[in-house]
């Protein structure tokens, strides 16, 4: 059941006040000159701008110590998330979530955060979402804001945070408007063809040595990846600590011997995208990738997922 | 991923660097030949060793390769250890089994010759292959075993008193009683790769032959993304394997 | 717990990555690159993803410590710069101002360094003081300000995107400067052209044009033929060399000697190569960018020279996309001399023999200074070890591992009769102190850094400091007030107004115009700085360029029969110096775990030496037992080995020879022999 507001634009610092009264709120803000995500203190520091990077650490942390006991995640919510981000959270549930394991943490922190997702107006320069789940998701999401002009409409699927003073319902035409919206949007940024893409990409695809040209392996994109999880696990005396790891590092899988699986770069940037665009699919039917373009970004030699999607022909 | 406290009950020496470990079950679930715990050092970390026997408790026998497998040498007994598990999946329980070792992969070997002996199931043949005498562990159980099946050792490399067979373990593939029968190989990488190049040839099917996978692994239960060969982790999906799943994975040997 | 998000600046290599840290004052909660675009545009090398969480290490210093038979004990603040204060003074009184050295860090902030070398010089009297600039870039300052008259890069990061070629000589970029080689590398994408003058099959070798493997200590020699061949077809800038620059008759009557055929029997480069990179260099908006390669050798500082000549000869400084760019190292090795970290400088370059400049300081700090330009690195363990310096103070160094002389550096620390060692971990250094004092890291304090294109940036604190530690300046503090000097700095801004006075690079210099984007010196008053040097003319009193001609020697120590083999060292992209932070980050220790020496295969071959089997490789002045890694990254006759790792300190084997002016040793090229480990 999704219900459907709209708010006025110019209530939208009301709200946002609202929720710093009575929650812990996460948001983009300007610091020293550059929007990324952080706590807010007031409404006026809230910017509705793409970031680098979306707050994946809110769920997962970079770096965190996996004996220390459960520390108290009081509830939180955190605004204008984008929708690519979001909805790699999502796969990262079924990660987390399910299998032989509930990671404990996991779960508290994915329940006491509330995420407030803003549909973006414009194609960003390296996104292709519209290849995935697009710019305005039908489901995954706990509140969605659409910027419609005048009102945001706001797609809930519960009335928690819906402040009945600010929000009114929506009707048709704003769900027209929406629509229209949606649809221009999908004709500035066209989807990449991934119809069969898990069956098509083949394990000696030439891209993979090409790439291996210029990565200077810096993880970035394993690190900037909303659906990325790798971690490794290591010890630091009384403590065990599990921090972000990147697949295409060498010593991912290097054995205690030194024989190593994946020796060379191309090797393991070949792991990357087959387990991103077939693996993951064959495991569990949709491609561990949303499109949010972050990984071309954060690359310093600027290798790009789309031309793997692209190279695998018709 | 938090591991159970357990001790050491005893502990032993098999060859000049492989131990043998007798660990408190307090976890109380019976494996499965072929599953492995995650065996927990306090401030080295953690590895993956296959369960090779659980009579009176968990029984490993590791081989010193690394930082945490040399700390796990200096313990001694009724130290602290921390375990997790079962994981992963173990050999299919079949009537017919060849099964071919090679070093430190016959523990495994082990547990499935205990469990298929106990349940009355004799038609075995293991082949057993180390690196010299001094490497052969579990002697006097291969004694105990000829008195049920067929056991067939080798040593790549022999010494002065050594008057069996010398050569690598495909080299005993000529004594294959039963080319129908289901064939289990545990060991190292390379012996895995040739072994199978073999079989093959001999006739044997694909999906006949299973094998136990060995991976770079930290979490054990399938989400870390150590361990992942193609669509599989070999913690959650194996590390036994039918060969005629993963066969045409380019990286499964290395 | 208090979540803060500030901009800061990454701490690791002189590139000056710009990062928004957010953390709740005791763990790093989230890093994310920068996206402005001159630096490094929305990217990070994995030092900058992960080094971070080296200063949450547990091993960080808490307190002061004082040496006791029973080991280290830990102390109050106000008895350790009691001990500090009372021994420097009586050695002082005993021996002389000279028996005192002080090493300050390019790690450090300006302030702080600026405040230690004002430590050393007002309040005790010496130019004893120097930093690992020495052990580097000491020859890219000298020789550029002899040439140009600013030792520093004369262009800019977001400059060279203008360039046309990018000649990269003696810098394994990719692996060092990792941002900074990406973007050569995504303007070589674009069509850019580059040549890569190195004797190591780098990663950056790849894209390049023309890649010309030199034989190592051979660079002067290949810059001279290809400015000989350059003047040869006319290619030169005649009316650049008229109106801009002096002395280019005696360069000619030098370069005459190096036609291709002698320079292609010093180098080992095929003619026909250094014709085609000579004649594209010329005829293209070029930019040259080095760094130790061309340094680390005995003539360090005529190569440097030799480099600027090449650039004034073609007409290639002074313009966008043109220059000459010395890839610093660290993350504030520019701002230690800078501020004058130098024992031959003062801060902003002045010469302590200088006496107009001197006395705008004495003015300053109220105080007669010392003329005598003091010991540099090299010396200062020499003397120590001779027995005429008797105290040290060291800051943000860890010489044990780092120092090249003869493996002396250790016994040398033995006979000083004090040694202060101020860090923020326990150093190998830091084990033969008297007394040790724990200082913040770059994620504790306020302070600038000044990177390799100038850059005046802000570092903005985003932990909590570990138990007691305090800032580097106010350590200094306390002992200069101990000693009667009345300093009176509340914070780092104080500092840098002081600065900014009697800098003239830093004229205009406040953390409110720093803000956001810090601002490249020179400054103005108005805080506008400088992108381009040298637009008009060159910083020299005539405002001419100089040539300034030499001719190649041989590498000091030269392989012969006994010992065939060059060995050259360097770094690798995991690690960082001499560990001390990366070896506690534990994804950078498990990518790069342990040292070894690569080998090319045929050379392993024609030994028997097979991969990871354990070698031994012996220089005239010591011995190393390490494992051998067989790569083709190296050519024939040459082995290379990094420095990072105490458990083979490459650097005790290495030719100490130094370079005469800048006094900076011949790390990049050692003679050597190579055999396999005999174990019993």
């Amino acid at each position: 059941m999704i219900y459907r507001f709209r708010l006025k634009k110019e209530n939208l610092k009301k709200y946002i006040e609202w929720l710093i009264e009575n929650y812990e709120v996460w948001g983009p803000a300007k610091v020293h000159g550059e929007t990324v995500f952080t706590i807010l203190k007031s409404a006026d520091e809230f910017v509705d701008e793409r970031t680098l990077l979306g707050p994946k650490e809110l769920l997962f942390p970079r770096k965190e110590n996996i004996f220390s006991p459960d520390s108290d995640i009081k509830e939180r919510v955190v605004i204008g998330v984008r929708s690519c981000d979001l909805r790699g959270y999502a796969m990262l549930d079924d990660i987390f979530l399910s299998g032989i394991y509930r990671d404990e943490k996991y779960e508290k922190r994915r329940k006491n955060t509330y995420f407030i997702n803003f549909v973006c107006k414009e194609p960003c320069e390296y996104g292709f979402c519209t290849t995935f789940y697009g710019p305005r998701l039908k489901d995954h999401f706990y509140m969605q804001f659409m910027d419609l002009g005048e009102y945001y409409l706001v797609e809930a699927v519960d009335k928690k945070l819906i402040k009945d003073d600010l929000f009114e319902p929506a009707d048709e035409k704003d769900l027209e408007l929406a629509e229209k919206i949606e649809k221009e949007f999908y004709e500035k940024m066209k989807p990449l063809n991934i119809e069969n893409l898990h069956k098509k990409l083949d394990w000696n695809n030439p891209l993979w040595k090409e790439f291996a040209e210029r990565c200077i392996s810096c993880g970035a994109c394993n690190f900037a990846c909303p659906t990325c999880f790798c971690f490794d696990v290591y010890d630091e005396g009384d403590e065990r600590y599990r921090e972000w790891d990147s697949c295409i590092l060498e010593g991912f899988t290097r054995l205690a011997g030194g024989l190593n699986p994946r020796p060379t770069l191309d090797l393991r940037l070949r792991q990357r995208f087959l387990h991103k665009l077939k693996f993951h699919y064959e495991n569990y039917g949709y491609y561990l990738c949303t499109g949010c373009g972050r990984c071309i970004e954060v690359c310093p030699v600027k290798i790009d997922i789309r031309d793997v999607i692209r190279s695998v022909g018709k | 991923m938090i591991p159970v406290k357990s001790r050491i009950i005893d502990m032993w020496n098999e060859t000049p660097d492989t131990k043998s470990i007798l660990i408190e079950d307090t976890i109380g679930k019976e494996p499965l030949p072929g599953q492995f715990y995650l065996l927990s050092v306090k401030g080295y970390g953690e590895i993956p060793v296959s369960v090779a026997s659980w009579k009176e408790g968990l029984l490993f026998t590791i081989k010193k390769v690394g930082h945490v497998t040399g700390a796990l040498h200096k313990m001694k007994r009724n130290d602290e250890i921390g375990i997790r598990g079962p994981y992963g999946k173990g050999f299919p329980i079949k009537e017919n089994v060849t099964l071919i070792a090679g070093g430190i992969g016959i523990p495994p070997a082990r547990a499935y010759i205990e469990y298929s002996l106990s349940r009355g199931m004799y038609k075995l043949q293991l082949l057993y292959g180390a690196r010299s005498p001094r490497d052969l562990v579990y002697k006097d159980l291969l004694d105990e075993w000829k008195k049920y099946f067929d056991v067939q050792v080798t040593v790549d490399v022999g010494d002065e008193n050594w008057k069996g067979h010398v050569g690598v373990v495909t080299t005993l593939f000529k004594y294959i009683k039963d080319k129908d029968s289901y064939f289990y190989l545990i060991g190292p990488t390379a012996m895995l790769k040739n072994a199978v190049i073999e079989l093959q040839k001999m006739g044997v099917s694909p999906d006949k032959i299973y094998l136990s996978l060995e991976r770079h692994m930290k979490c054990g239960i399938g989400i870390c993304g150590h361990c992942n060969i193609g669509r599989y982790y070999v913690c959650k999906d194996g590390p036994v394997f039918r060969y005629s799943d993963i066969m045409d994975i380019p990286e499964l040997f290395f | 717990m208090q979540i803060r998000t500030v901009r800061t600046v990454c701490p690791y290599c002189a590139v000056g990555c710009n990062v928004i840290v957010t953390s709740d004052g005791k763990r790093i909660i989230s890093v994310v690159p920068s996206k402005r675009n001159d630096i490094n545009y929305g990217s990070l090398c994995i030092k900058g993803w992960k080094g971070f969480d080296a200063v949450t290490s547990k091993e960080r210093l808490k307190n002061p410590m004082k040496r006791t038979e029973r080991g280290f004990v830990e102390i109050s603040w106000e008895e350790a710069v009691d001990i500090v204060v009372k021994n420097l003074s009586e050695i002082k009184r005993k021996y002389g101002p000279d028996a005192l050295a002080f090493i300050a860090s390019a790690r450090c902030t300006n302030e702080d360094n600026y405040l230690m070398q004002k430590l050393a010089r007002q309040v005790f009297g010496t130019n004893n003081i120097d930093h690992c600039a020495r052990l580097c870039h000491s020859p890219s300052v000298e020789g550029l300000i002899s040439t140009f008259g600013r030792g520093a890069a004369t262009t800019s990061i977001a400059d060279l995107d203008n360039a046309e070629l990018y000649f990269i000589i003696g810098t394994n970029i990719t692996e060092h400067y990792p941002i900074l080689g990406a973007r050569i590398i995504n303007n070589v994408m674009k069509g850019k052209k580059l040549i890569v003058a190195d004797p190591r099959n780098i990663h950056i070798a790849k894209f390049a044009t023309l890649h010309l493997r030199l034989l190592p200590g051979t660079d002067l020699a290949l810059l001279n033929t290809m400015a000989n061949v350059i003047v040869k077809k006319g290619l030169y800038d005649k009316k650049f060399i008229e109106e801009r620059t002096e002395n280019f008759d005696e360069y000619l009557k030098v370069i005459e000697y190096y036609d291709l055929e002698r320079g292609s029997k010093i180098t080992g480069v095929d003619p026909e190569l250094i014709e085609k990179a000579s004649v594209l260099y010329a005829t293209s908006r070029s930019v040259i960018l080095y760094s130790l390669g061309v340094t680390q050798h005995v003539q360090g500082v005529q190569t440097v020279q030799a480099i600027a000549n090449l650039a004034m000869l073609t007409g290639n400084v002074g313009k966008p996309g043109t220059g000459v760019f010395p890839i610093r190292g660290q993350n504030n090795v520019q701002g230690a001399g800078d501020m004058g970290a130098l024992c031959d400088f003062l801060p902003g370059y002045v010469r302590v023999d200088d006496e107009n400049g001197r006395r705008k300081f004495e003015e300053a700090w109220n105080c007669k200074l010392p003329s005598k330009p003091g010991l540099s690195l090299p010396e200062m363990f020499w003397e120590a070890y001779k027995g005429n310096v008797k105290a040290m103070y060291i800051m943000g160094e860890n010489p044990v591992i780092s120092e090249s002389e003869l493996g002396i550096v250790e016994e040398a620390l033995k006979k000083l009769e004090f040694l202060v060692v101020q860090d923020i971990f326990m150093t190998e250094t830091a084990e033969f102190a008297h007394v040790v004092l724990p200082a913040k890291s770059f994620a504790e304090k306020l302070g600038t850094f000044t990177n390799t294109e100038r850059r005046i940036q802000l570092i903005r604190p985003f932990l909590d400091p570990p138990g007691n530690a305090l800032d580097d300046w106010k350590i200094f503090q306390l002992i200069a007030r101990k000693m009667g000097y009345d300093w009176n700095y509340n914070s780092p801004e104080d500092i840098m107004a002081e600065i900014s006075k009697l800098v003239p690079q830093y004229k205009g210099v406040t953390y409110d115009c720093l803000s956001e984007n810090g601002v490249q010196w020179p400054v103005n008053e108005s805080c506008k700085g400088t992108e381009i040097l040298y637009t008009e003319k060159f910083a020299r009193s005539n405002g001419k360029g100089r040539f300034m001609p030499a001719h190649w020697e041989r590498p000091s120590d030269f392989p012969d029969e006994e010992y065939p083999f060059i060995l050259t060292t360097g770094g690798i992209y995991y690690q960082y110096t001499t560990g001390t932070m990366t070896r506690k980050v534990h994804i950078l220790e498990r990518e790069a775990p342990s040292p070894f020496v690569e080998i090319n295969p045929e050379d392993a071959k024609s030994l028997g030496i097979r991969d990871g089997e354990l070698v031994t490789v012996k220089s005239r002045y010591g011995e190393l037992d390490v494992r051998a890694r067989i790569s083709d990254s190296v050519p024939r006759g040459i082995l290379f080995i990094p420095f990072h790792y105490r458990e083979a300190p490459v650097n005790r084997i290495v030719n100490p020879h130094i370079d005469p002016k800048a006094r900076t040793p011949e790390f990049k090229v050692t003679a050597v022999k190579i055999v396999k480990k005999v174990i019993q």
